[in-house]
């Protein structure tokens, strides 16, 4: 009876005990609270992913108003492997995230940001999980406004003008996407996704749906961060709290990459966007610019979160890349990286949190005789380093290799090469870190507060993770295969 | 036990190096793990079967992780007796980060002599490349530090360009299983580069002479040993018979030789040595028949030890003059007897003179390639020998048999006795392969029957040896020997070290002025292409910074009338 | 160097004189079997290793005179 109503549960568990949470005032209570519901969204997640798997996608109707006038919620292999994902990430992070709010926000306030928190992680599930395209949109906005406030409530004075960035170019991108649905609307009566794909007119007929297409690129564009539209991602990630930045690192971009594989390949269409609209050869130039201008400057960064948040465009670059192929090794690559990259970015992100807990700071001064003074938390972050470069046995090594293969299928050696070229300058990146931690002095201004266990376990459980399915790869590349093969076979 | 990987024992003793225990007992565990791992990896490897093979299936490849046959046992019990010399030698040492680096290092090309598969390969590859970079870092330099980074750039560039063949090879024929493959199938070029790099090949050669000396004196023993010789065993089964190697390899014999005539660093010297060496196997492997292919692996068996026992000699010398310069040696036997004699064997070794291993390697490669017919390869391999007793047999040997005994007031200990044990270890192997070449014969993997001490090898050697001497003996007493210099010749690496602008303002003095003004373009070039790259993309430069919001949006809207007008004109 | 060390060092000079040139003749006795045309003539081995020798050197000085380096050495 319950697995009837998962679908919905999955939005409504969070999006609930966001306003308990307000009620509930008390710091220790909140955070006990948040921890347990995390915990019921991942249980919600996981009933879902195994039911999916057994016995395929699985639907529901909000109020029991059929589509295509009813707003349907519909979990197919893409999306489940996705929730599982967003779910999984907050279930980790939020232990995490309770004891760094500990340093990074007034105990008064709480409440309120893990308030805005769980609906943040609601609003991103909700995405993932629905199948009316509207209702994508005011998802979007939930989540969009929840994580501006969520950055603005960082230490930094410069965190408010972060959020005030991503806000106008976070608006600009749903307002781009809400012009974009709404031109489809007209064109085809229906928000439904698997009814518009059925009553999408050829693009000879009809420049509506040109534009459209248009509108809804570059609004996911932007929520992508793609290259040249990602400037508002690097001091986004920067000046926000710890937790923020670890959780929406590895949950909204992939959301927005979903967003984006679901509008090309499940509204849209193979059809129309690589042979009509010719996606495979304007994409993959933004990727491979994304990559290398995004690589390189992060070699010059001296803050480290900014540099992780460089790192993080360059492996969007990849996702798209991967999406650019339009093969079934292809997608697979890119929806395999959205598991890989939310594990191992999370997980440098939280030991980049440790050290900013311990010492205040997270410049490069700050990194160094780290390896002495914070040996396992550094370890985390060289493993995670080496999941970025690709070494094999990590995670970020089996993306990289689908990747390849992918390009090497297609013929192009070009793109191949550029791929592992860019391991190159991740190394050079991770190596400064690397070389400023094992090979000078610590700073003696620094003093360094012990970091609990509470902050190191879930950031070892992640490390840990990244190099588990690095061996073990039959977990994530499978879900991706199934995945990759849904979106190109057509409809849901 | 039969399934677990050769070279995985050593690495994790050298991880175990790497443990902060506190004990004083404890502390001395990285030094007996030195010696014992290699020992128990080779009773290991001593109990494989040959022809034994594992496979695995991963990332929905078959792989190889073990495979055990004439040519990786060979190159396992080599590497395997060379770890235990270089051991010996470095027991004495207390710096358990590079007893980490040295077992770890040891280990990896090992595992990867014993892989059966590219993928396997690749991962010792790079583990060879990334664990030895700390040995050369470990002499603490500012010289050490970027010379390593230029070596791990090499390093890995090589483990790439590996990758990126065996990639290429499994995409074509959906195998990625190392065996003798041709320049034709897709992915082989990239590979046979890759394999090259780490061993030497001409124009990515200059990390050799670059890095290795500046590593510790038993830093350089241990490098020495493996990632060259690992290459030629890569080259060996993945390239048998390809004859663009013999003018490669004619290149890598010959070339280096001016350099080590000229060089004063007589470590330098060996190194060069080591290139020609190479350079002599990697002809070999090109000329690709059975008494060939033999030839490149029995030299590369003998050619471990003499160079890795020059190298100690020199270690040791450095350690208690603190120098190597062969300006500044001279009569040292009087000093250090017992290392002299080390010398002598070593310098024996490297000259073929008969009787030591060198002789039964290079007798077989120069056999077979007048065998073959190839008049000019035979005589410029005659050449390049007639070069290497020069070079490094007469240069090292008379640092200590020529001359006076330095007068300086300290005293010249004799190394202690488990460093010579590790030397003597060396030289045994370097005198009983050369006394007994048949032990070595019958572990080649290749059928041949070749007699070794017939009277016309014997006497057509000495016949050559005696000349060079006397030619040697002749044109020093004349004082016409090239004057040794500190930094002997520029070589390719001027290339990407072309930020000493002293070295640029000396050619300056010169009078080549038109030279002059050619390499200067070129640098600025570079310098300039640097310099706009760097602008570019750090903190302040237009990518790296933040933009105003106002610049954001003008992008985006940018963005969307190109999408636009894309779409709608192309489709 | 004192004189008995002179004389003990012409004394092997000259033995060592001999030697080569005895060793050279020594193709007499020898049934060569030349695989390669080049290496048929007698005494082809010691004039090898003679003139190469001496290649090698005048090479050397060559190369000298083309490439010379300044380097700050290490020690």
């Amino acid at each position: 009876m319950i697995t009837d109503h998962l679908p919905v549960l999955q939005v409504v568990i969070p999006l609930l005990a966001a306003p308990l949470c307000v009620v509930l005032r008390g710091s220790f209570a909140v955070r006990q609270f948040v921890k347990v519901v995390s915990g019921l969204t991942f249980l919600c997640s996981l009933l879902i992913f195994t039911h999916v798997t057994r016995h395929g996608a699985m639907g529901y109707e909000l109020g029991g108003w059929q589509p295509p006038w009813g707003i349907e919620y519909r979990v197919d292999a893409l999306n489940a492997f996705l929730l599982l994902i967003i779910s999984g990430m907050a279930a980790v992070i939020l232990p995490y995230g309770t004891r760094s709010i500990l340093r990074e926000i007034p105990r008064e306030q709480h409440h309120l940001f893990l308030a805005i928190f769980l609906v943040c992680v609601a609003g991103l599930l909700g995405i993932a999980v629905t199948a009316d395209i509207f209702n994508v949109f005011v998802f979007l906005e939930i989540s969009a406004l929840s994580s501006y406030a969520l950055i603005g409530m960082g230490r930094s004075r410069r965190a408010l003008t972060a959020a005030y960035q991503y806000l106008i170019m976070g608006t600009i991108g749903s307002t781009f996407l809400l012009i974009g649905i709404g031109l489809l609307y007209m064109k085809t009566g229906t928000l439904n996704m698997a009814d518009l794909a059925l009553r999408m007119p050829p693009p000879h007929e009809s420049s509506t749906v040109i534009a459209a297409f248009a509108f809804l690129s570059v609004g996911v564009s932007i929520k992508l961060a793609v290259f040249p539209l990602h400037t508002w991602l690097p001091n986004a990630y920067t000046f926000a709290p710890s937790m923020v930045t670890a959780f929406l690192a590895a949950t909204a971009t992939k959301v927005s990459f979903y967003l984006l594989l679901r509008i090309v390949f499940t509204v849209f269409g193979v059809g129309f966007a690589f042979e009509a609209m010719h996606l495979q050869l304007l994409l993959p130039p933004l990727a491979l610019a994304g990559i290398f201008v995004a690589s390189t400057v992060a070699i010059f960064q001296t803050n480290i979160k900014r540099l992780l948040a460089f790192s993080s465009i360059a492996q969007i670059g990849y996702m798209v890349l991967g999406l650019s192929f339009g093969t079934a090794t292809g997608l697979t690559a890119g929806i395999v990286h959205l598991f890989n990259h939310a594990v191992m970015k999370s997980s440098l992100f939280l030991a980049i949190g440790c050290v900013s807990f311990a010492l205040g700071a997270v410049d490069l001064r700050a990194m160094r005789g780290l390896g002495r003074r914070m040996p396992f938390t550094m370890a985390a972050f060289l493993i995670g380093g080496l999941n970025l470069i690709g070494i094999p046995f990590t995670a970020g090594f089996v993306s990289k290799w689908y990747l390849i293969l992918a390009a090497l299928e297609q013929q192009r050696w070009f793109v191949a090469g550029f791929c592992l070229l860019s391991s190159l300058l991740a190394a050079v990146y991770i190596g400064r870190v690397v070389e400023a931690a094992y090979f000078h002095d610590p700073d003696p201004q620094l003093t360094a507060r012990p970091v609990p266990r509470g902050m190191l376990a879930p950031l070892w459980l992640l490390t840990g993770a990244s190099l588990f399915f690095g061996i073990f790869t039959s977990f994530p590349v499978g879900a991706a295969q199934r995945a990759a093969l849904l979106l190109l076979g057509g409809a849901p | 036990m039969t399934s677990l990987p050769p070279g995985l024992l050593m690495i994790l003793a050298g991880l175990a190096c790497l443990l902060p225990l506190k004990s004083k007992r404890a502390r001395q565990l990285p030094q007996w793990l030195l010696l014992l791992a290699p020992l128990l990896s080779l009773l290991h490897i001593l109990t494989l079967p040959l022809g034994a093979e594992v496979t695995r299936t991963f990332l929905g490849m078959q792989t190889m992780p073990l495979r055990v046959d004439a040519l990786s046992r060979l190159w396992g019990l080599l590497f395997h007796f060379a770890a235990i010399a270089a051991g010996l030698f470095s027991f004495t040492l207390t710096d358990r980060r590079q007893h980490a680096a040295a077992l770890a290092y040891a280990g990896a090309a090992i595992g990867a002599v014993y892989a059966g598969d590219l993928l396997t390969l690749f991962l010792y590859w790079e583990l060879t490349g990334v664990t030895s970079v700390f040995l050369v870092w470990a002499a603490g330099t500012r010289r050490s530090v970027a010379s390593g980074l230029r070596y791990l750039l090499f390093q890995v560039g090589s483990g790439v360009l590996l990758l990126a063949g065996a990639l290429m090879q499994f995409s074509d024929t959906g195998s990625i299983a190392f065996n003798a493959t041709v320049l034709t199938i897709p992915g082989a070029p990239f590979l046979l580069l890759g394999f090259g790099i780490k061993c030497g090949f001409p124009l990515f050669h200059t990390w050799l002479q670059d890095a290795y000396p500046e590593s510790t004196p038993t830093g350089t023993v241990w490098l020495s040993i493996f990632t060259t010789k690992l290459a030629i065993y890569a080259l060996l089964r993945g390239f048998p018979g390809e004859s663009l190697l013999i003018p490669i390899g004619l290149v890598m014999a010959v070339y280096p030789l001016f350099h080590a005539l000229i060089a004063d660093d007589l470590r330098r010297v060996v190194i060069y040595n080591l290139h020609n060496q190479l350079g002599f196997m990697v002809v070999a492997i090109g000329i690709g028949t059975p008494l060939a292919l033999n030839g490149a692996a029995a030299h590369a068996f003998g050619g471990i030890f003499y160079i890795a026992l020059l190298l100690m000699v020199l270690g040791v010398v450095r350690q208690q003059l603190g120098t190597s310069r062969a300006s500044a040696l001279s009569g040292l036997i009087a000093r250090l007897p017992r290392t002299a004699i080390y010398c002598a064997i070593g310098a024996a070794s490297i000259s073929a003179v008969p009787l030591f291993c060198g002789f039964a390697s290079k007798a077989l490669i120069l056999s077979a390639a007048a065998e073959a017919h190839l008049e000019r390869t035979w005589i410029l391999l005659l050449f390049a020998s007639v070069g290497t007793v020069l070079s490094s047999g007469v240069r090292v040997a008379s640092a200590f048999y020529l001359g006076e005994a330095p007068d300086t007031a300290a005293v010249l200990e004799e190394p202690p006795r488990v460093t010579r044990l590790g030397m003597g270890v060396a030289a045994g192997f370097c005198v009983l392969i050369g006394v007994f070449p048949f032990l070595l014969y019958r572990l080649l993997p290749f059928e041949m029957h070749y007699r070794l001490f017939t009277l016309e090898h014997l006497v057509t050697q000495l016949q050559l040896l005696t000349w060079v001497l006397l030619a040697y003996i002749a044109v020093r007493a004349a004082g016409l020997l090239p004057h040794s210099r500190p930094a002997a010749l520029w070589d390719t690496d001027w290339f990407y070290r072309c930020a000493f602008p002293e070295a640029i303002r000396v050619i300056g003095g010169a009078a080549w002025s038109r030279w002059v003004r050619a390499l200067g373009a070129l640098r600025r070039v570079m310098l300039f292409v640097a310099e706009r790259v760097r602008t570019l993309h750090d903190a302040e430069g237009v990518f790296g910074r933040t933009w105003t919001t106002g610049t954001m949006v003008l992008f985006a809207a940018i963005f969307l009338c190109l999408y636009l007008l894309v779409y709608t004109f192309w489709s | 160097m004192n004189a008995d060390t002179a004389q003990l060092r012409f004394r092997l000079l000259v033995g060592l004189i001999l030697f080569c040139v005895a060793l050279a003749n020594a193709d007499i006795l020898l049934n060569r079997h030349p695989h390669i045309p080049a290496e048929a003539p007698y005494g082809f081995y010691a004039w090898f290793g003679l003139f190469a020798c001496l290649a090698c050197i005048v090479l050397a000085h060559i190369a000298c005179l083309l490439l010379p380096r300044k380097e700050a050495d290490d020690d």
